[in-house]
């Protein structure tokens, strides 16, 4: 790659030899040949050790904030985080190899500051969990972290073996603001790291004071995300869905290397193992998350025009609203699995998949933290629904293909809102269950869903948001 | 030694609410952790017991939504309705179960007065939420391993506890003073912060270099 061409090209000294011949000097270590330099590729064995002269550090960062969304202006935090990490990007083009919204990996020598690279988003109250490899050229790569923990978890002796000889490092840390020892109230109630020094505006309904710091204060001035959500959505006291895209990196190492794995397995190599070992899907990580960036300008341009769905920062294709209806709920889920089957055919679509769609669905009054609360619970599935009160379902996209046929059937939709019926006021899945079984020859189309495993709740729960049943 | 001693705490829960610090609004978030600012509170005002101690809640409980209104007495009216979040059980569970945490050396000569002790944890008591009841108390050796910390804990009394930060994720707690009027914020140690802890206070093992 040519990011790390250039990172080395800054890093090393070229050396001319009295007898004519070429040295390359990097971090204190002289080479002659690539071999020297980065050493062997296999990170297990007894024998043959072959440790290289030169090491780099691959570093995964994951942008988080301790924010809390008070108010609608808040989320201009996301704007100011897409623009923090444009700003780095554009300073440091070759040492980051990609970056998501909240994700950058880097490749650096052994000696550069990262702490220093990451600033400007420490010095706005973000903060940043680092997992950092240190390891011979030869063998670093974006899985080597996961492959040394585990070999260091199970007592792994044969990898251990190389992994230590080559002095291979895994690190995690957080880089965190400097805060100080205590605080004198107030305490900011956006970042709740710093002191607050003003008091924004209260509007006429509230008497709770709102206190937030400088910084903050400044975001929250970075302008207004979207004047009809506060002001005509508001008035008219619609129930509006949140969603949000996301791209998890750990579930996209993953998935790379299994799919990796089953894909050398169908070929019966003799040397099968060798090669899943020596596997480094940097390279398909970078394309992977290009196309799912692609996945999301598709999205928007697709529904460009739709009056009552809109993307809140302009800058940011992750988050958008709409306000609720069956409709623009089925629109959306159809275009993200549409999408989701033209960029990623291949990919796992179920609790692995790397990609996934949440959608949060309350009263307009409901807060925005709230709605981000559930965008970040962790165990997410391809597709997570929650309705406030109502419901709250995770989907594999199977499941909804499965189920998406059964309730577009005029057939189906007569004995599935009879269900629902029976649902509300048994509150009983065993009656609902026995309820599709005696209806089996009837509606076999719903037997099958059910037997295939699916819950009643989830398909009847479907149903009740796309077809507009009634709660 | 690579253990500790401690005396480990077994609470039931009916609903709870421990709220965050976020004022805005008329919607009120609530963790759930229990800090440790929260249960020293609670061991202090109800037993009287002046000792450092974490906790946490149990995967047996789940978010919903209470509203209630503030009544200003003054001028005999109610204020806004206020929204705040709370922790119920979660089916099938009937309680609420948490963890809490006492020094041995603290808390050793007081296993027979906190066995089946009740008392109250977090907000709104008034309207019966925190209703607690100490259903087990045990002596237990937790052994010292490197990990991801699942509890919030001031950065001063994580010691006591052989918390050793690797590297810390801090967040404030609020530390009244001895009078309980005022007080000040005191850094602390936030869950996800990689250190060296009793195990019983890791969310996972890890094995990272340091």
């Amino acid at each position: 790659m040519g990011k790390i061409y250039r990172v080395f090209e800054k890093n090393t000294r070229v050396i001319r030899e009295p007898d004519g011949s070429i040295l390359i000097e990097y971090n204190g270590e002289k080479v002659k040949t690539i071999k020297e330099a980065g050493g062997g590729r296999r990170t297990t064995g007894d024998t043959n050790i072959d440790k290289g002269k030169w090491q780099a550090r691959l570093v995964k960062c994951w942008i988080k904030f301790p924010h809390s969304f008070v108010r609608l202006h808040d989320i201009n935090l996301l704007r100011k985080r897409e623009e923090l990490i444009n700003y780095i990007i554009s300073h440091y083009k070759d040492e980051i190899i990609f970056a998501t919204s909240d994700f950058i990996t880097l490749f650096l020598p052994p000696n550069q500051d990262l702490k220093g690279i990451l600033k400007p988003l420490l010095d706005w109250g973000f903060y940043i969990e680092v997992e950092e490899t240190l390891a011979d050229l030869g063998i670093l790569n974006s899985i080597l972290d996961r492959k040394t923990l585990q070999a260091r978890e199970s007592n792994d002796q044969p990898r251990l073996n190389v992994l230590n000889n080559r002095s291979t490092k895994v690190y995690r840390k957080y880089l965190v603001p400097e805060i100080p020892d205590a605080l004198q109230p107030p305490i900011c109630n956006i970042c709740q790291q710093r002191k607050a020094v003003k008091r924004s505006p209260e509007s006429k309904e509230e008497s709770v004071r709102d206190w937030v710091c400088e910084k903050c204060q400044e975001i929250r001035e970075m302008g207004e995300p979207f004047r009809e959500y506060a002001t005509v959505w508001e008035e008219e006291g619609v129930k509006v869905c949140w969603f949000k895209f996301s791209l998890d990196q750990k579930k996209l190492e993953n998935w790379l290397q299994n799919a990796f794995g089953e894909y050398v397995d169908s070929f019966n190599f003799r040397q099968a193992d060798v090669l899943k070992d020596e596997f480094r899907p940097l390279a398909l990580q970078v394309d992977f998350s290009k196309d799912y960036k692609k996945m999301l300008k598709e999205f928007w341009k697709e529904l460009a025009g739709i009056e009552d769905i809109k993307k809140p920062i302009a800058e940011y294709d992750e988050l958008g609203v709409f306000k609720y209806s069956p409709e623009l709920t089925k629109m959306v889920i159809d275009r993200f699995m549409n999408l989701f089957d033209e960029y990623f055919p291949d990919c796992a679509s179920d609790n692995s998949s790397p990609v996934s769609l949440s959608l949060s669905i309350a009263n307009i009054k409901y807060p925005i933290r709230e709605h981000w609360r559930f965008f970040e619970e962790n165990c997410k599935n391809f597709l997570n629904i929650r309705y406030l009160k109502v419901l709250s379902e995770k989907y594999t996209k199977d499941e909804l293909e499965d189920i998406k046929k059964v309730i577009n059937l005029e057939t189906s939709s007569s004995f599935l809102h009879k269900l629902i019926q029976l649902e509300n006021t048994l509150q009983s899945e065993i009656h609902i269950a026995v309820e599709i079984f005696n209806n089996r020859k009837k509606y076999p189309e719903i037997y099958e869903i059910f037997s295939k495993g699916i819950k009643s709740s989830k398909f009847l729960n479907l149903y009740r948001l796309l077809k507009g049943e009634r709660q | 030694m690579n253990r500790i001693k401690l005396l480990e705490l077994h609470l039931e829960i009916d609903s709870v609410i421990i709220g965050e610090r976020i004022k805005g609004g008329t919607f009120r978030p609530c963790q759930d952790t229990i800090p440790s600012s929260t249960i020293e509170g609670a061991l202090k005002r109800y037993f009287g017991i002046k000792a450092p101690a974490v906790g946490f809640f149990e995967d047996t409980y789940e978010f919903d939504e209470f509203t209630y209104s503030v009544r200003d007495k003054m001028l005999n009216i109610s204020k806004l309705p206020i929204t705040t979040l709370y922790l119920k059980p979660k089916p099938p569970h009937k309680k609420i179960k948490a963890k809490v945490y006492i020094l041995y050396s603290r808390g050793a000569g007081l296993k027979d007065e906190l066995k089946n002790a009740k008392f109250q944890l977090g907000a709104l008591k008034s309207k019966g939420f925190g209703e607690s009841e100490i259903v087990n108390v045990e002596e237990i050796e937790s052994e010292i391993k490197q990990g991801i910390l699942k509890v919030k804990v001031f950065e001063v009394e994580a010691m006591e506890f052989r918390i050793e930060p690797i590297s810390p994720v801090y967040g404030y707690l609020f530390k009244p003073d001895r009078f309980s009027i005022e007080g000040v914020y005191k850094r602390a140690l936030f869950p996800g912060s990689l250190v060296k802890a009793p195990d019983v206070l890791l969310k996972e093992v890890s094995f990272y270099d340091e």
